[in-house]
């Protein structure tokens, strides 16, 4: 039988790779396996710190302690580890950075300054990737906003992005931001301090915004759900000249709070190919659908978007470009005459899928009354090829979808298929 | 792209002088033939003095499938404009259960695999063989390690001791 010793032939490059997929702790514990192994996880560039993933002996008599004790008893052994683990590590770069405290949840700032000099560590030593998740406040280092090597970040909560007065991030390629409560001065400072910045992706971060213009952006994700935007206007202007990909996610605290109804928007995103725009209530935009003209692929999802067509419903945009369209969470029974409204702007749509997940909007129908009085042309869909109905179940509105969907069969040589779908 | 090219054939000859001849196409997932084949065009023998013949083959098996993956998927969007989400996570689901059944390989092949890979610059499946080493390291203890990969342990007790002393914090969990 054969007996070689492979893996511990492999160069250093390649344990490593295989270490980066490992936790820090597993990865320094391969010390004892051998002599060729003891001092290999010195010079591992790749670091994961999870607070939760870490392992300790918590044999002894738990009942003792409260959870808050248990916590604290936890972080304290991980804070030995990675301080230890870093301490000893050779000094060469560190390429990646993972760190994840999800887990803490007592006494967070007691942690702050030891969290702090963990990240100085990394940007001290050539950090490219840098990817932090605690949920708190008030720890990141500014240092982090000037880092020559970061090609790669995703930060929570870097709320001194409010404070700083420079942001200088050369070779920063990709951003995630989650929680960064930003105003406009600081989005713009942003993002003049990455010149070369290609995706960026904002969660929970508007507080009043939105002014963005960037000359680099390829991606771009806007999500905002949570209720601290204190600005009646959202979006007001997309300047980004060589965005491919747009996505905008509205959710209900926000919308209709204090918006100002019919406010305009606008995009300008010559090359986009596909955007994704999800509002879950009604929001008063005017001029969205024009920014988003020249898309080959697009998705609309939820309630909300009834108002997007209506509000802009006797000038619809050609969307020349159009392919794919995909509409999810949509009243189909009681807006489809909107939709099929939409349909008639795009002659060159070949795919249309649909999500039929029953009558959405009662309350929306009462309050707006009932759009099927609408009189549209019929949708006359000669490119297209197939319509793709995804549903839940049959209810009393369905027949109204499937009269809808005959209309679509009898204009157009389109191939119709339904798929009966569960809601995990 | 270039169609034509699609046609070309290129023979690649491992260490031990077997000869394989595979499409341009597959021959350009390797990285490393890739460049070659853009530093000059007439190429068409390709020798590959670092992979025996029993892994290249391995390798080639691996690009067939993907490339061949990539090309019905291709073929779906342009006939039916998109191809339809189901489908399309099926095929991805369906490559990810070939990737599974083909790194069903003992532990010798898949570090040459690695080594391959590497040297061939397949990032793919690189990135296949080293998360499924990975695997077999998490969640064992040392000595299952040891085993797993064959390992000799050619610390004394006393020097083991002595590591397991001097890092204490990183075996925080007693076994």
């Amino acid at each position: 039988m054969d007996e070689r010793d492979m893996i511990s032939s492999l160069p250093d490059c390649l344990i490593h790779l295989i270490m980066s997929f490992l936790t820090a702790q597993e990865a320094v514990q391969t010390c004892v396996l051998s002599k060729r192994w003891k001092n290999l996880w010195t010079t591992l560039p790749f670091l994961d710190f999870d607070l939760y993933k870490f392992e300790y002996d918590g044999k002894s008599d738990d009942s003792e302690w409260d959870d808050v004790e248990l916590e604290r008893i936890k972080f304290e052994k991980f804070r030995d580890f990675v301080n230890t683990t870093l301490l000893l590590r050779d000094g060469s770069d560190l390429h990646k950075l993972h760190l994840s405290l999800d887990d803490l949840k007592n006494d967070v700032h007691k942690y702050h300054m030891i969290i702090r000099s963990w990240i100085l560590y990394a940007l001290k030593h050539n950090i490219q990737v840098l990817d932090i998740n605690f949920e708190s406040v008030a720890f990141m280092p500014l240092g982090v906003f000037t880092c020559a090597s970061l090609v790669d970040a995703s930060l929570d909560y870097p709320n001194a992005l409010n404070h700083i007065k420079v942001i200088n991030l050369p070779c920063l390629r990709r951003l995630y931001l989650h929680g960064a409560e930003l105003n406009q001065d600081s989005v713009d400072k942003l993002l003049r301090g990455c010149p070369v910045l290609e995706f960026l992706h904002l969660e929970h971060c508007c507080k009043e915004l939105f002014i963005i213009n960037s000359q680099s952006l390829n991606y771009l994700k806007v999500h905002c759900v949570s209720g601290r935007v204190e600005t009646e206007k959202l979006m007001e202007l997309i300047n980004t000249p060589n965005l491919l990909s747009f996505c905008c996610e509205i959710s209900p605290e926000i919308v209709g709070r204090k918006m100002v109804n019919g406010h305009k928007v606008l995009l300008k995103m010559p090359i986009l190919t596909t955007a994704h725009i999800s509002l879950d209530q009604p929001y008063k935009v005017k001029g969205m659908l024009i920014g988003l003209s020249n898309v080959q692929n697009l998705t609309f999802s939820g309630l909300g978007i009834a108002d997007l067509l209506e509000n802009d419903l006797p000038n619809h945009p050609e969307f020349s470009n159009l392919k794919n369209l995909n509409v999810k969470e949509f009243c189909l029974c009681h807006h489809f005459n909107l939709l099929a409204s939409f349909l008639n702007h795009c002659p060159n749509l070949e795919k249309l899928s649909l999500e039929y997940l029953g009558c959405q909007c009662r309350a929306w129908v009462q309050v707006h009354g009932n759009q099927e009085s609408l009189k549209m042309a019929p949708f006359d869909g000669k490119q297209l090829k197939v319509v793709e109905v995804q549903f839940v179940g049959y209810d009393e509105d369905f027949p109204r979808l499937v009269k809808h969907l005959q209309e679509i069969a009898r204009n157009s040589s389109a191939l119709i298929i339904m798929t009966r779908i569960s809601l995990s | 792209m270039a169609r034509s090219s699609t046609e070309n054939m290129i023979t690649l000859m491992s260490s031990d002088g077997e000869e394989f001849m595979v499409t341009e196409k597959v021959a350009r997932e390797c990285t490393t033939i890739r460049n070659m084949l853009e530093d000059d065009c007439v190429i068409t023998n390709i020798p590959l003095p670092n992979v025996t013949s029993d892994i290249l083959s391995m390798v080639i098996e691996y690009c067939m499938e993907h490339v061949a993956a990539a090309e019905k998927a291709a073929a779906e969007t342009a006939e039916k404009g998109s191809s339809s989400a189901p489908a399309a996570a099926k095929a991805n689901k369906d490559l990810e259960e070939w990737d599974k059944a083909f790194m069903n390989v003992d532990v010798y092949t898949l570090c040459d695999l690695i080594l391959a890979a590497n040297y061939l610059n397949v990032s793919g499946l690189l990135d296949l063989t080293i998360q499924t080493a990975a695997n077999l390291i998490k969640g064992k203890s040392p000595e299952q390690i040891r085993k797993t990969f064959h390992i000799q342990n050619d610390l004394s007790l006393e020097e083991e001791e002595k590591i397991r002393s001097q890092t204490p914090w990183a075996f925080e969990k007693s076994e």
